[in-house]
């Protein structure tokens, strides 16, 4: 990449045409080139679109995870371990899209300064993480506990008389906002956790698999990944309760119930009429919490609904599983055979190093990214799948609210409106029931979010520049590196492929994310809502996509997306299914149309049109 | 099939045997005990060599001629090449004792049964028990019975050629007698041919194995006429981690003679690979084990044979330690006694250079 490669600088972003105004959507620090000084330095920095979070344009309420990461990630960095010569990741938002900037620490006096800190503070967490570990998953529990513990019920016309007998002094309009706020604030708190051990924990990684590719230049992320990997993460439970399931349905004779045309509920109230069916049922109902918390999406967006609410998802893959069990296939996730195949090729790299000063190294940073990798898999449930999902749903209990009061017309009008205006309209609601009066918010809301839709829709249509203003010389940022892949070769393609409209590629080049080589047709999926579309043996194309959406992947040939880098919990999945996986390949999906035939090689991660 | 130890399969030749049938037949027993596939064929015995020298009476007939000239070997070297002469003469009149000619040919007919093929193509090698190389006489394609039997008595008296008589003499070892196995190895009818390296011979790494192939034999990519596909494969897990497909326009086959002679290739053939998946792996994981029996990173030459089914179509030809990484010396990527903690550190502190 030449040194005065540059790409367009933010205030350069076309405003699409109908959607002027969109900025009042969102928090004012999101904007960007608000004056002069910061529009110097937004200039001056790289600032790369994060499709791997966002492959839709941002609902007003959903910018709540993003606003909580900008906080939890960057403070970890700056504020909490030091990380020497990272601070935080900056945010911004454009035409619905976020993009985000890593900031470095660019006086090596200060880097110095930093890395004492960092080696006491870091050092303290490596080497007690077991035991932080199984405190943090206490304190995740009980938070998530919290969460579901919180309950909105409409106001009523005139209070109970405990609230006079026992003296409460305070009314249910002031209960309501208060645990509107306190729902906000245990969500926020969820993403604090949230990267307590994950910067760290990328931390190791990188180091591990930076010095695997020097001792071994030819060796694949795929495979460096195999060899931290836990096997019997739980990330995988949701899965295997699946498999159970199917299972219990072959020993306890129901099959027959699993119709491919019965909805779930036909087939649970046949089960329910039958002996049998009835202790199937009472597995299914054991197997629901928390496993069933599972997004059908990554869980960043509202419409990314659990199993629970979506039980079609669910019971898609247990037809599907009980059909291979009739073919004779097993059911069983070889978990011995994976440790053992697992543990040969660590031994294996690490008999072919050479020198006793390489072997130790090569030991040593493999222990530690053991230890720290169980939570970079596993926190993804907790944090992003259970908290998420719950969370949702007690925001549609206050929506329901909003929409008796006339604050809004559909419960799923909430998510126009961001977190502040959500307290706002709330306190708006409270004051006129306490006043007895008509609440200001029922003839603003439903004309606004009207209006919202439009801009959002207009956004989808947009396809966002992957990258904005500077490169730098260097990245540090650990998740820079790790998680969206930013590399000098990615931002190459991605300068390259600037000059061409997406829609005249016909090749791209991305991560090889999961090894293989496969044509087929390819089925383009914005979002879960389109999965349903997917036919069997198609090659799944999809700006980024999701472990919880195991259900497709028994059906798919290969994986392409327009975002990601080797840890994207995707390229993990795939891995798993044996397979082929391009990864953060730019344009995938601005690129490709369904129905067009594709070849997709998951060794040097290109994509090519075969034809129409 | 009692062959009264003048003829063996090669399989039945271990490290030990190598004044049964020869250092070369030896080793190939060797490789097809280890596992490794070498062209299929057999040995003919030191003793075989023997017997015909005895019942022939050409060994009497050799130690009269050499008493003759002894004492003025060491000035006259034009005596060799007349020695050479009438002796090879010699050998090559007298015919075979029957009953070792009845063997040789029992096994060469066995050996066409085995490849599916009448007559099949041998190549008849001398296999000596202390290394000579490059001394006695190789003979490729050779076909049929009679051409067989004729080749392996060229084998035999090409240990009385001038310059392996020459070379006993400057080591004082008897420059009249010399008894020579012989391997009767089945011509690989090579679909395709080329080297396996069983580490990146770019960079090193051991992590790689690296193979180069084209149609045909192996000549192509030796003298450069043909740019070969590339494969590469993760030693660790024979993923198929590379492949560069490129036009092929010629490939080398033998010709009527015996000789090695380009022909173009037919038009959809050029641009396709031509290894299959399931080859390239099977390959890296001989070129594996040949590693793990010889300690160091190898060299190997292969052919895939058109005759024999996959996997046995897999023939490996030569091995030998790789020269250019072998010989560096190995120099530890990280500096001593750096914990784990401080290599994260110095990892956040480089960044990752993006310009």
């Amino acid at each position: 990449m030449s040194a005065d490669s540059k790409f367009m600088n933010p205030g350069e972003v076309p405003v699409i045409p109908g959607t002027e105004g969109w900025e009042r959507m969102y928090p004012y620090y999101y904007r960007f080139s608000m004056d002069k000084e910061r529009e110097d330095y937004e200039n001056s920095m790289l600032w790369y679109y994060d499709g791997l979070h966002y492959p839709e344009p941002m609902y007003p309420f959903d910018l709540i995870w993003d606003e909580a990461w900008y906080l939890g990630l960057s403070q970890y960095n700056t504020r909490i371990f030091m990380v020497p010569p990272a601070f935080g990741v900056d945010h911004r938002i454009t035409n619905g899209y976020i993009y985000i900037s890593p900031v470095p620490v660019t006086d090596p006096k200060q880097v110095e300064e930093r890395l004492q800190h960092f080696l006491q503070r870091a050092g303290y967490y490596y080497e007690n993480w077991e035991d932080l570990y199984g405190r943090w998953k206490s304190k995740m529990e009980t938070l998530i506990k919290e969460i579901d513990n919180i309950e909105f019920k409409d106001l009523p016309d005139m209070e109970d008389i405990s609230i006079v007998h026992e003296g409460v002094g305070r009314s249910s309009g002031y209960e309501l906002v208060k645990k509107y706020d306190h729902l906000i604030d245990r969500a926020l708190l969820v993403w604090q956790y949230h990267f307590e051990f994950l910067n760290l924990g990328y931390a190791a990684f990188v180091t591990f698999a930076d010095f695997c590719r020097k001792a071994f230049p030819g060796i694949d992320d795929g495979t460096i990944t195999r060899m931290v990997a836990g096997i019997d993460v739980i990330l995988f439970q949701p899965d295997m309760q699946l498999r159970k399931l199917a299972k219990s349905a072959i020993t306890l004779e129901v099959t027959d119930f699993f119709k491919d045309e019965s909805t779930p509920a036909e087939i649970i109230t046949a089960l329910g009429e039958n002996e049998a069916g009835k202790k199937w049922l009472e597995q299914y109902e054991q197997a629901q919490k928390p496993w069933f918390y599972m997004s059908s999406g990554t869980g960043w967006y509202h419409d990314h609904y659990c199993w629970l609410d979506r039980p079609e998802i669910p019971f898609m893959a247990i037809k599907s599983y009980i059909k291979k069990a009739q073919k004779g296939e097993s059911l069983e996730r070889p978990t011995q055979k994976l440790v053992e195949e697992r543990d040969r090729i660590v031994a294996e790299y690490g008999s072919l190093l050479r020198t006793q000063e390489d072997k130790d190294a090569y030991n040593e940073l493999l222990a530690i990214s053991q230890k720290v990798f169980p939570f970079v898999e596993e926190h993804t449930f907790y944090v992003e799948h259970w908290s998420h999902s719950l969370f949702y749903g007690k925001m549609r209990e206050l929506s329901a609210i909003f929409v008796n009061h006339g604050m809004i017309k559909d419960i799923e009008d909430i998510w126009y409106l961001n977190r502040f205006e959500i307290g706002q309209a709330l306190y708006d609601l409270v004051c006129a029931w306490g006043t007895g009066v008509k609440a200001c918010g029922p003839s603003y809301w439903p004309q606004e979010i009207e209006w919202r839709k439009g801009v959002i829709e207009k956004f989808r249509e947009y396809t966002p520049p992957p990258a904005l203003g500077m490169p730098p010389e260097v990245v540090t940022e650990p998740f820079t590196i790790t998680l969206w892949g930013i590399t000098t070769d990615r931002l190459s393609d991605w300068l390259d492929a600037g000059s061409v409209k997406a829609e005249d590629m016909s090749k791209l080049q991305g991560h090889p994310g999961s090894p293989g080589i496969v044509e087929g047709i390819a089925r383009v999926v914005r979002s879960p809502a389109d999965l349903g579309l997917l036919q069997e043996g198609e090659i799944l194309v999809a700006p980024t996509t999701s472990p919880s959406w195991a259900p497709i992947f028994v059906k798919v040939k290969a994986v392409v997306t327009d975002v990601g880098g080797i840890m994207s919990h995707a390229a993990i999945v795939c891995r798993e299914y044996g397979l082929p996986a391009v990864v953060g390949s730019g344009y995938a999906t601005a690129a490709i149309k369904t129905g067009q035939r594709i070849k997709v090689d998951g060794h040097t991660g290109k994509v090519e049109i075969l034809q129409d | 099939m009692d062959s009264q130890n003048y003829v063996y399969w090669l399989r039945e030749l271990d490290k030990d045997d190598v004044f049964i049938a020869g250092r070369k037949c030896k080793g190939l027993g060797e490789m097809i005990r280890a596992g490794l596939p070498v062209p299929p064929g057999f040995a003919i015995s030191l003793k075989a060599y023997e017997k015909f020298i005895d019942e022939t009476g050409v060994g009497k007939a050799i130690s009269s001629y050499f008493e003759g000239i002894k004492d003025r070997l060491q000035e006259d070297v034009s005596l060799f090449d007349q020695a050479s002469e009438y002796i090879c003469q010699l050998i090559e009149s007298r015919p075979m004792p029957g009953d070792i000619q009845d063997y040789i040919l029992n096994y060469y007919r066995e050996l066409c049964e085995r490849s599916n093929v009448k007559n099949v193509k041998v190549a008849v090698r001398s296999s000596g028990p202390v290394s000579m190389p490059g001394q006695f006489d190789t003979f490729l394609n050779i076909q049929g019975e009679e051409e067989l039997l004729k080749r392996v008595k060229k084998v035999w008296a090409s240990s009385f050629n001038g310059r392996a008589m020459h070379y006993r003499l400057q080591r004082a070892m008897p420059v009249e007698s010399s008894p020579i196995g012989v391997a009767v190895l089945k011509m690989v009818n090579a679909k395709a041919a080329g080297v396996m390296f069983t580490l990146d011979p770019l960079n090193g790494d051991r992590s790689t194995i690296f193979i180069e192939a084209a149609w045909g034999l192996g000549e192509s990519l030796v003298s450069g006429q043909v740019t070969p596909d590339k494969f590469a494969l993760n030693k660790v897990t024979l993923a198929i981690t590379k492949r560069i497909i490129c036009n092929k326009g010629i490939e080398m086959v033998y010709g009527p003679e015996g000789d090695v002679v380009p022909l173009e290739v037919e038009p959809d053939r050029q641009n396709a690979p031509c290894l299959t998946d399931e080859e390239i792996v099977q390959l890296g994981g001989l070129g594996k084990m040949v590693e793990a029996n010889n300690k160091l990173p190898q060299d190997i030459e292969w052919a895939i044979d058109k005759d024999l089914p996959f996997p046995r179509n897999i023939i490996l030809l030569q091995t030998r330690p790789e020269t250019v990484w072998n010989k560096k010396e190995a120099k530890p990527l990280v500096k001593p006694n750096v914990s784990a903690l401080n290599h994260i550190a110095s990892t956040l502190i480089t960044g990752k250079k993006i310009k």
